[in-house]
């Protein structure tokens, strides 16, 4: 494969506007990287899907270096639903390339319309922004031999714990979560966080920062499928996971400082514009 | 509630993430810049291959390698969870990360067949 210097340029660039984004909104760099990738540089579906994933990867390696850190990321709830999402993942990375192109672009565009829509409502935009993990409460702990925890409240200053309800049901969030990854090359944590908080009674920062520590794993377990298929080129995948790198780990310091609910409701302008053109390009 | 789960299994993670995520960027900033002096042409490399490109200085051994070492740094994660839930007497758990390891494996041995 062959690039220009321009092209080098525009992904790293778009790596970094990803990378930025998935720390602050919690979008990971899929939904942004894929359809420059399809649309600006006519990369095939499935090459631009394991290019995702590699920055996929990269956003949660860069941010959980961070957000671990800080103890929010329950780990134990993380491994247990990895075990449902790196399935879903692996299932769809072998299914992938059963799938025509076509149908994995429309079924992109419907993704990215469904993400605009989410960041364009009024809650979504507030839970996205609320579960923010870098603005989170400080000093929150999981207990062994279960899947609770406990974490600190800033505006009560008191402690709060918290206990999972309906395992099962996470399970099966987290399995369909990972096809879509698998399959999407995104993260799939739309799906995992709302099925934390509202199905299974996790606090929504700690939900936000388990899933942004899932992604890593669940986009691996699609990636190592799509490797072994030649689906990742590496000088595409390259400047863009360096770009992410540095637009997460920059994220992360602006966190606090950045309107968000203003950025939140530009990507959802910028999101449906996306989710026409992909739509075009399915059907065209 | 039991007692706190041991802080060190979150150092071990950070310590992980953050070495995987700079090894990643030294490589992949050296493979870069050898591609950019080649006029950013870069052939895939298998994960065999990898070792032999890194040592003969192409390319394509270091960015594929730092693909590699994202895809290691996830799975050294596990692997040292699935150590410190053990080392905690957490079995249970212990045994899921090494279950969800066993599936990235089985995940590379689906996508070679």
């Amino acid at each position: 494969m062959q690039l220009g210097p321009l092209d080098l340029w525009i992904l790293a660039a778009t790596g970094v506007v990803a990378g930025g984004l998935g720390a602050l909104l919690g979008i990971g760099g899929g939904l942004l990287v894929i359809p420059v990738l399809v649309l600006g540089l006519e990369v095939p579906a499935r090459v631009a899907v394991g290019t995702g994933l590699v920055a996929v990867i990269a956003t949660s390696t860069a941010t959980g270096s961070v957000y671990v850190g800080r103890g929010l990321t329950n780990m134990r709830l993380a491994v247990t639903l990895e075990l449902a999402t790196t399935l879903g993942a692996t299932l769809a990375g072998v299914a992938v390339v059963l799938i025509p192109e076509r149908a994995l672009l429309g079924m992109f565009a419907l993704l990215v319309l469904l993400t605009a829509a989410l960041l364009a409502s009024r809650r979504g935009a507030g839970e996205a922004l609320e579960g923010r993990p870098l603005v989170g409460p400080r000093g929150a702990e999981e207990i062994p031999g279960g899947l609770g925890g406990t974490y600190l409240d800033e505006r009560t200053g008191r402690p709060v714990s918290y206990r999972v309800r309906r395992l099962p049901l996470g399970l099966a969030a987290s399995a369909v979560a990972g096809a879509v990854s698998g399959l999407l090359g995104v993260g799939g944590g739309f799906l995992k966080v709302p099925a934390m908080t509202l199905g299974m009674g996790v606090p929504i920062k700690v939900a936000a920062a388990t899933s942004n520590f899932m992604i890593g794993v669940t986009a691996a377990a699609g990636l190592v499928v799509y490797e072994r298929q030649g689906l990742v080129q590496p000088l595409l995948a390259a400047p863009v996971a360096l770009g992410v790198v540095a637009g997460a780990l920059v994220g992360t310091r602006l966190a606090a400082r950045v309107p968000s609910l203003v950025l939140a409701r530009l990507l959802a302008v910028v999101l449906l514009v996306v989710a026409v053109q992909m739509g075009l390009r399915a059907v065209g | 509630m039991g007692r706190a789960a041991d802080p060190g299994e979150r150092a071990v993670v950070v310590r992980i993430l953050r070495g995987g995520l700079w090894a990643f960027v030294a490589l992949t900033a050296v493979g870069l810049a050898l591609a950019w002096g080649s006029g950013l042409r870069a052939r895939p490399v298998a994960p065999g291959q990898v070792p032999a490109a890194l040592l003969a200085g192409r390319p394509e051994g270091f960015l594929a390698g730092g693909v590699l070492v994202l895809l290691g740094t996830q799975a050294a994660r596990l692997v040292a969870l699935a150590a410190r839930f053990a080392g905690e007497g957490d079995r249970r758990f212990a045994a899921v990360a090494a279950a969800v390891a066993l599936v990235l494996a089985a995940g590379a041995a689906l996508g070679r067949s």
